[in-house]
């Protein structure tokens, strides 16, 4: 490979050769096994027939063969390798890739919604890492490099996020990174402020003490004679490892599938026994329950189990880290993934507390950013943004990805996050279902409701499982006002609002309908006020960001 | 309202005269305490209707969809008349189709007041679509957040003289399409929505 700044200089470069094999190992493993398996027992049996050496031909054929069947697999392994190549131009990267069916992709640099760095086992184990892009188009990863060396890929990353973010780096790294090059790594904890420029520079929601680990970890991309550093980062909480797992064993949905099968067995056996006469009941147990529930069990265990694992697996060691670009989450037991979260691409944060969580005190966290697609719920894959964490984890991550509340005070924005969380009736200008609606939602109606700040519509919901959706009013794509027969009967009205597509789709149910005809004008005057003024790309270069002004203005005019 | 590059045809709603007043407006007072009780109304907002061809259109189209749902219904009963299925319950028989008639007839009778309630408004930062007379809704989409814009013509609605426009942002659940505006009226307001997107293009 050619020398350090080579990823960045806008040539074509193909990816680290091994690639292939760190991909395709598994099929090559699986071919090897088959192929030595058979030749073994052949080589076996003629062995203990004594055929073996009379049979010399065969075995040379097979052997050549096996060595042929190899060498094709090989060959593909380097024509796709020879073919993979990427460049990374001045507002785009591109990649080409296919032997018979060429592909020829294109990113602009400016729709890059984030860069993550995945590493799977092998590549783990062969200090690889693999680069993907989203853009928000919604589907999968608009374009993913596979495999690159460790540190190519932080530096890539790094430069992406910058060009993205509109500095034209490579000519000033330092500067545009606002990170002391020059100092290196060990500063003092007392240096670590004006590291971090942006975002959480903003105390609106109060940090919660100071944490153990508060104290910056700078990382030094291993790179020789090229002054890129990794950005400073300043870890702000990891996820303990028996959290994770009790979260796991906790959380919603699987209890209630565990506890659902558990009563319905129980009850099945119960009826068994006393409706069913004696005999029958007995042969019943003997045979049939013995036959059945076993496997049955080992079934739901395995599948629970394997539940379990992927929760774990994916949430290890989970820590959020703040950069200069945003958030970076890192997780991950054997396929490790480092993501970024940059602010200005997040649509809408949604914190919930299932039913169990409350003994415990605990909170998950999930965002919705245009390009990570559609998640169930988002406690797994990329919508995660904590898997589990106190309420000061909570207001923590808030500061980063919600830095200003709109409301007056930290204790304010503090006071209200909890309202949303626990509270219920009007407290801290909530405003709830109507209550001629109440019997239809007897449960929830007091929780049901919305607080509008001067930057964020707070949602909150349910009264088991808790929900509270924080969404930046300029942020909403279009909006719609509801009337079903009953809601029309009893004067109520639902607002509904539609964000890009993920874990969160916020609506407020069943409000006074005069109350939500004035949320919804509201809401229609403040996002476009709100997108006219602060809606100016934070990624945009300077001279979008100009014409986009200029645009603004006329329009305006 | 803006000034209009291209004036467009401001129509008549089928038997109502000009600007069509919300169908909230001329029933059903305001009861109770005077707030909440009424029917959703986006205040101040003067309605343009839909095309009234588009009743004859979503009328033979409906049609058709039901004639083929009754066909489906009506295999047993065909069945058991004759002969082949001797088994099958009579009153069933009778049922399912009596019921899927009667549904027909009422949403076929609904479609020129469902048509009469759609109905669309340019305001200086959104377009406004409303649609429902049981279910009401009022959608605003801004036309910063336009991503792009369809316009659909199927053979019916060719032979009616319409077509259906559908905007798209970068929202999956944005659910915004004007059915049954005319082809002269259709592409004035794409130019209109292109050009109001592109000067208050937001992005994301």
């Amino acid at each position: 490979m050619t020398p350090r700044p080579a990823a960045v200089d806008g040539d074509w470069h193909r990816v680290h050769p091994v690639s292939p094999l760190v991909r395709g190992w598994v099929a090559l493993v699986a071919v090897l096994f088959i192929i030595g398996q058979n030749a073994f027992e052949d080589i076996y049996r003629a062995a203990t027939t004594g055929a073996l050496f009379a049979n010399t031909g065969a075995l040379g054929l097979g052997a050549a063969i096996v060595g042929g069947v190899f060498l094709l697999i090989l060959g593909g392994f380097f024509l796709s390798w020879r073919f993979t190549r990427y460049r990374m131009g001045a507002d785009k990267v591109e990649v080409r890739s296919g032997v018979v069916f060429r592909q020829h992709r294109h990113a602009r640099l400016d729709r890059v919604q984030a860069v993550d760095i995945k590493q799977p086992l092998l590549a783990r184990i062969v200090g690889l890492a693999e680069l993907k892009f989203e853009t928000a188009d919604g589907g999968d990863s608009a374009m993913s490099l596979s495999f690159l060396r460790m540190d190519e890929a932080r530096m890539l990353r790094q430069e992406i996020m910058r060009r993205a973010a509109g500095i034209q780096s490579g000519q000033d790294p330092v500067e545009a990174a606002q990170a002391p090059a020059d100092e290196g790594p060990g500063l003092g904890p007392g240096a670590a402020d004006p590291v971090i420029p942006s975002p959480p520079a903003r105390p609106s929601v109060p940090s919660a003490g100071s944490h153990p680990s508060d104290a910056p970890v700078p990382v030094v991309a291993a790179g020789i004679g090229y002054d890129y550093e990794e950005e400073t980062e300043r870890v702000m909480l990891r996820v303990p490892p028996g959290r994770l797992i009790g979260a796991t064993l906790t959380g919603s949905g699987l209890v209630s599938a565990v506890l659902v099968f558990g009563i319905l067995y129980g009850a099945g056996l119960l009826a068994i026994r006393w409706w069913m006469p004696e005999s029958v009941a007995q042969e019943f147990f003997a045979e049939v329950g013995s036959a059945l529930s076993v496997p049955a069990l080992l079934g739901i265990l395995f599948g629970v189990g394997s539940s379990i694992w992927s929760s774990v697996n994916g949430g290890w060691n989970f820590t959020v880290a703040s950069i200069p670009d945003g958030l970076r989450l890192r997780y991950g037991l054997l396929d490790t993934t480092s993501q970024t979260v940059p602010p200005g691409r997040i649509q809408a944060v949604k914190v919930s507390r299932p039913l169990l969580w409350r003994l415990f005190g605990w909170y998950r966290m999930a965002v919705t950013v245009a390009g990570y697609g559609e998640s169930l719920d988002g406690t797994t894959g990329k919508s995660r943004l904590l898997p589990v964490g106190t309420f000061d984890d909570v207001l923590r991550v808030l500061t980063v990805v919600a830095p200003d509340p709109g409301v007056g005070t930290a204790e304010e924005a503090r006071d209200l996050v909890h309202a949303g969380l626990d509270g219920s009736g009007a407290d801290h200008g909530f405003v709830t279902t109507t209550p001629r609606m109440r019997w239809f939602s007897p449960l929830v109606w007091r929780r049901h409701g919305f607080r509008s700040t001067r930057s964020l519509l707070m949602i909150r919901s349910g009264r088991l499982n808790r929900e509270l959706v924080l969404l930046p009013h300029e942020r909403i794509q279009s909006l719609q006002l509801l009337q079903g027969p009953i809601e029309r009967w009893r004067g109520a009205a639902t607002v509904t609002f539609h964000i890009p597509p993920g874990p969160i789709s916020p609506r407020v149910d069943q409000l006074d309908a005069a109350v939500a005809m004035d949320l919804f004008r509201a809401e229609r005057e403040v996002a476009a006020q709100a997108r006219r003024l602060r809606d100016r790309n934070e990624w945009m270069r300077p001279d979008e960001l100009a014409r986009f002004e200029q645009r603004t203005r006329q329009a305006v005019e | 309202m803006p000034d209009r590059a291209v004036p467009g045809p401001v129509r008549p709603a089928g038997d109502r005269p000009g600007a069509v007043a919300s169908p909230a407006a001329d029933r059903r007072a305001p009861a109770g305490d005077g707030r909440g009780l009424a029917p959703i109304e986006a205040a101040g907002v003067e309605w343009t209707a839909v095309s009234p061809r588009l009743v004859p259109v979503r009328l033979i189209s409906k049609t058709i969809g039901w004639v083929v749902w009754l066909a489906i219904v009506s295999v047993p009963l065909v069945l058991r008349l004759s002969g082949v299925w001797e088994g099958y319950p009579g009153w069933l028989a009778w049922l399912l189709p009596a019921v899927m008639l009667f549904w027909a007839v009422i949403d076929l009778a609904l479609v020129p007041r469902r048509v009469r309630a759609l109905g669309y408004s340019e305001q200086d930062d959104e377009l406004l679509l409303r649609s429902g007379i049981i279910s009401r809704q009022i959608t605003a989409v801004p036309y910063g957040r336009l991503q792009y814009l369809d316009v659909n013509e199927g053979p019916l609605q060719r032979r009616f003289g319409i077509r259906t426009l559908t905007i798209k942002t970068a929202s999956g659940s944005t659910d915004a399409s004007i059915d049954g505006i005319e082809p002269t009226e259709s592409d004035r307001l794409r130019e209109e929505l292109m050009a109001r997107g592109q000067a208050r293009l937001a992005g994301l």
